[in-house]
Parts: C-alpha cells; sequence; structure tokens
C-alpha cells in the first residue's frame, strides 16, 4: 500500500523540555503515504514526544516538521485543530468521556467537525461496526472492559476517516491475545490506505507483524528496520 | 478488490474539512489531491452557516439543561446574582417615583404671604380684596389667624393646650398661586411688589423645596449609577467564578476534545452559553424580588400619601425596564464566562 507521496517529515528534530524531562534529539524520518510504522523504544526514550510533535501538542525546539506537506512551524494556532481533525490518535488510557455513552463518545470528532447530524449516526455505526462493537452503542464507558474501551477509542479515532491513525501504547493494559486483535485492527485500516504510527514497547508482538520498525534511544533514532 | 474498498474508506478532502476555510483545508490535508471523488455513501449537503446555528442551538439548550440537572446550586447562583441586580434596580425604581412625585408640584409654584401677628385684621382683608383683583394671580385664598388656629387644633390634638395660651400665635396669611406668562413663573419680580405690602412678614415660595428635593434626587441618581456600576461588576465576578468552577469541572472533557480537533470557539461556546443563562435567571429572579419588594411598600406608601391627601401609588417597574433588566443581566453573565474563558482554556492544552 505504500507510495511515494511523505505524510510525515522529521528534519533534524529536536524536543528539550526546560525541566530536564527526556525529549528527542536530532530526529530525521520520513513516513511515506500508507505505510504501517512501529515506534518502540524503552519508556523515555521520546515515543511519546515524537507523537505529541506531530500532533502540535509540543512544538519543536530545533529543526522542521512536514505534516501532509503542512509545515508546523508556520501553523497558525488556529490552524492546530483542522490539523489534528486530519490525524486520528488513539491514547493508551483510551481517554473516553464517562458521563456519555459510547455512541456519543464516537460521535464527538463528527460533531467538532462540523458533520451534519444527518450523516453522524451512519459513520458512528460503521466505526463501531469495524471494532465489533455496534451491538453496544447504547452504553456507557464504564461498563465496557479495558479491550472494549480501547476499541471505542479507535472507533473515535478513524471515525471521520483520518488519513493518518497514531496510537500511543494501544496494548499497552492489555493481555497478549488482546493485544493482537488490536494489532489486527490496525492493520486491517493500514489495509485500506491509512498511514498509521503505532508507539510500542511489545517487542514480542511487534516481531510477529511484518512492519517497519523504528526504534528510539535517549531521544535518538537508532534504527529503522524495514523500510522501503 | 483492494482498491475497491480503498476507495469507500478513503477520506475525501471535501468530506473531511465540509468547506472549512479553504486555505486552512489545502495546507493541512494530508489526502490525495489526485484521487478520484467517488463515494459509495452519499453524503447530506447542509450549509455551514446552517449547521454553526444549529451547533449554537445545541450548545443554547445543553448548557441550559445542565444547569437545570443541579437546580439548587443554579438557583443560588441566580439568587446571589438576583440580589445584587435588585438593589440597584429598587434605588431607580424609587428615584424614578420620588421624580413623578416632585413633577406633579413642579408646574404650580405657590406663594404664601405671612402677616405680622399684631396685623389687624382690617388691612389683612384690604390687602385680600386688592390681590383678589390683581391679574397676576389665578387663585387668591385668605386663611385668617382664626381658621388657623381652629385648622390647627383639628389637625395636631392640641385642643387643650391651646386654651391655655393667651394670644393666637398664629399668623393669617394669604395662599396666591400665580398666572404663567410666557411660559414662566415670574416670582423673582411678584415677590419685590409683595414684600412692598404693610404688614407682610415673609414671603414664601413653595418651590424651594421642590428645588432641593430635585437637586437630592439627581445626586440620588447619581449615586445609584454607581452603585449599579458597582454591582453589574460584582455579578461578572460570580459569574466568571462559576464559569471557572464549571470549566475546572469539565477539564478532561476539554482536552478531549481539543485533541480530537476542537477550535477555541467551539470549547468555550457552551461555558458562554452557560454564563449568559445564569444572568437571564438572575435576572428574571431579580424581577420578581423587585415585585416582592414594591408590594411590600405598596401599603405604608398608601397610609403615606392619604396623610398627604394626594393619591400616590408606586409605580412597578415597565415592561422596558423590565427587559432591560433581563438583557443587560444576561450580556453581563456573558461577559464574565468569556473573561473566564479567555484566561481558563488557554491553561488547558493536551501535554
Amino acid at each position: 500500500m505504500k507510495q511515494n507521496k511523505t505524510v510525515i517529515q522529521f528534519d533534524n528534530v529536536s524536543k528539550r523540555y526546560p525541566t530536564g524531562q527526556s525529549g528527542v534529539e536530532g530526529i530525521n524520518l520520513k513516513i511515506l503515504l500508507g505505510e504501517m510504522v512501529f515506534l518502540t523504544g524503552h519508556s523515555g526514550a521520546g515515543k511519546s514526544t515524537l507523537l505529541k510533535l506531530i500532533t502540535a501538542i509540543e512544538r519543536p525546539s530545533a529543526g522542521q516538521i512536514w505534516v501532509g506537506g503542512q509545515n508546523l512551524k508556520t501553523l497558525w494556532r488556529s490552524q492546530i485543530p483542522i490539523l489534528r481533525r486530519n490525524i486520528g490518535v488513539v491514547f493508551q488510557e483510551h481517554r473516553l468521556l464517562f458521563d456519555r455513552s459510547v455512541f456519543d463518545n464516537v460521535a464527538l470528532p463528527l460533531q467538532i467537525a462540523g458533520f451534519s447530524p444527518r450523516d453522524i449516526p451512519r459513520r458512528v455505526r460503521a466505526a463501531l461496526d469495524k471494532v465489533g462493537l455496534l451491538h453496544r452503542e447504547k452504553v456507557l464507558p464504564i461498563a465496557l472492559s479495558g479491550g472494549e474501551q480501547q476499541r471505542v477509542g479507535i472507533a473515535r479515532a478513524v471515525v471521520n476517516k483520518p488519513p493518518l491513525l497514531l496510537a500511543d501504547e494501544p496494548t499497552g493494559n492489555l493481555d497478549p491475545e488482546l493485544s493482537g486483535e488490536i494489532m489486527h485492527l490496525f492493520e486491517q485500516f493500514n489495509q485500506v490506505g491509512v498511514t498509521i504510527l503505532i508507539a510500542s514497547h511489545d517487542l514480542a508482538l511487534i516481531g510477529q507483524l511484518k512492519h517497519r520498525v523504528l526504534t528510539l534511544n535517549e531521544g535518538r533514532l537508532v534504527s529503522d528496520v524495514g523500510a522501503l | 478488490m483492494k482498491n475497491n474498498t480503498r476507495e469507500n474508506y478513503r477520506p475525501k478532502s471535501g468530506q473531511q474539512t465540509k468547506g472549512r476555510a479553504s486555505a486552512a483545508r489545502q495546507t493541512v490535508s494530508v489526502s490525495q489531491e489526485s484521487q478520484p471523488r467517488k463515494s459509495a455513501h452519499r453524503t447530506h449537503r447542509t450549509s455551514e452557516i446552517g449547521l454553526f446555528l444549529l451547533h449554537h442551538q445545541q450548545m443554547m439548550w445543553q448548557s441550559l439543561q445542565r444547569l437545570l440537572k443541579a437546580p439548587i446550586a443554579t438557583f443560588m447562583t441566580a439568587l446571589m446574582i438576583a440580589v445584587a441586580l435588585s438593589l440597584p434596580a429598587m434605588l431607580y425604581l424609587l428615584i424614578e417615583n420620588a421624580q413623578t412625585l416632585s413633577s406633579r408640584w413642579d408646574g404650580a409654584p405657590q406663594i404664601s404671604l405671612f402677616f405680622e401677628l399684631e396685623a389687624p385684621a382690617e388691612s389683612v382683608n384690604e390687602v385680600f380684596g386688592q390681590l383678589q383683583q390683581d391679574q397676576r394671580f389665578s387663585k387668591v385664598e385668605l386663611i385668617t389667624a382664626e381658621q388657623a388656629l381652629s385648622e390647627f387644633e383639628q389637625q395636631g390634638g392640641f385642643k387643650g393646650v391651646l386654651q391655655h395660651l393667651s394670644s393666637n400665635p398664629l399668623p393669617a396669611t394669604i395662599v396666591l398661586q400665580p398666572k404663567q406668562v410666557d411660559g414662566a413663573y415670574h416670582q423673582q419680580a411678584i415677590a419685590e411688589t409683595l414684600k412692598q405690602i404693610k404688614g407682610v412678614e415673609q414671603v414664601q415660595f413653595d418651590t424651594a423645596w421642590i428645588a432641593r428635593l430635585n437637586a437630592m434626587l439627581q445626586l440620588g441618581q447619581r449615586a445609584g449609577a454607581m452603585l449599579a456600576g458597582l454591582f453589574a461588576l460584582a455579578v461578572i465576578l460570580v459569574i466568571a467564578n462559576t464559569v471557572r468552577l464549571a470549566i475546572e469541572s469539565r477539564r478532561e472533557e476539554i482536552l478531549v476534545v481539543k485533541l480530537v480537533g476542537a477550535t477555541n470557539a467551539y470549547v468555550r461556546r457552551p461555558f458562554l452559553y452557560m454564563g449568559l443563562w445564569f444572568g437571564v435567571l438572575g435576572g428574571l429572579l431579580a424581577l420578581v424580588l423587585v415585585h416582592c419588594l414594591i408590594w411590600l411598600l405598596t401599603d405604608p406608601v398608601a397610609d403615606l400619601s392619604q396623610l398627604y391627601e394626594t393619591h400616590f401609588e408606586i409605580a412597578a417597574m415597565t415592561l422596558d425596564a423590565s427587559l432591560l433588566l433581563v438583557l443587560t443581566s444576561g450580556v453581563l453573565g456573558w461577559i464574565g464566562a468569556l473573561f473566564t474563558c479567555q484566561r481558563q482554556l488557554r491553561m488547558i492544552e493536551p501535554r
């Protein structure tokens, strides 16, 4: 599914925190449209920082980042929401809203992006169907198991069909079997053309899947295996 | 086969950003421009403005529902606002009423002519006769010393006391109602001539106290305006603080919606409506309070006006004034919420 169009490009990017918290240092990186990439390294190696730089949660101390051809340096503050609508993000801790149903959680990005209320139910159900939770749309997230909550988080990330999907330790709290299911779900999205970047330290699982693997160590990119 | 599924899944850049600012779409859209715009699903077309208004409408009712879910807390806050608003509103109302009261007498300045105690009744009668002929006065009334004494006895209940007095302490009085000439009462000129009359001790204008009252009312008005300003500030602060707590309690939700691409305007919209509702509810409650207070004042005012032998009823707030109060309160609430949002939402950013 790989094509020669760059979705993410890092040019000598560094992020240092004033608090001394570990960031990233001198990252050069290119991810092409339709790729599925794993980002690995021990905790504190800078995986989360890298993902935060892509969604403009953090701004780099040095270097330049392009996402979908847009240089993030020239991105205005008011344009950040538009950037984020084009990136689906899956969090380790799900970050679901517990005061509303599964359906409403998944519908959130559509409401924010200004989709017509007539389109929303169909899209939400399509996303829930993909993660196999269509029958639980009326349930509150608290009533779901950890694996189900994670799948709701994935449905929310893909509901507005973003071309880029980021996942930060999506299987961090799950047992191996559930982790495998979640990864299989990501592979399915990749097969329909979504570019995917998954931060994970689950080396065993990553080893089973034949995808490109980036390894970070103390903020530096130390290996890039399986790239074209 | 794969290509087909992909066709269905791939985002169409148009669908995705839904006609958002086209510049933004071009700059950050990650999707492929060359891809044919075919979609298995037909997107319903609703205008951008329609969706915008729809969201406003939704947020308006949602924030009201949210407030009504905690009725006691909402009532307390609204009551606090109502108390702050009803004080200046009440002051305004009292001044307004006093003004109508003073304006009733404003047009008819009476002149009282007090004679010396020793002035003989004949000369008083003579002056009275002359003044009756005078074209400058529309009404001339004589109150002899005896009449004054008997009136005083009847009204004051001093019957017993006065019997012990050797002589009448009250002078004869002539009450004059000057005619209007060229739209003005030539009081100064009249006073000069009246003072020349033999046996007249004092010429008194009834307008003096009205002028003083008006000056006092003006002072009251100024003080009322300042007070209203202070209480408006209090309303803004009360609502700002309430909204700040609401923002804090929904911190996680704000973080999540910001992460999935909500603009600042989207995030603060429910809170602005919350401020607006607090203002409107507080304003309505203030109206109720003011009307209760007026109702409590009705009887004492009726008693008082009876003593003054007038028919005076305290006027309630007009519809215009009531609407203005509620509207102002709503705007104050909105300002308070905006003030908090500007400060608070900037601090809640995903980390």
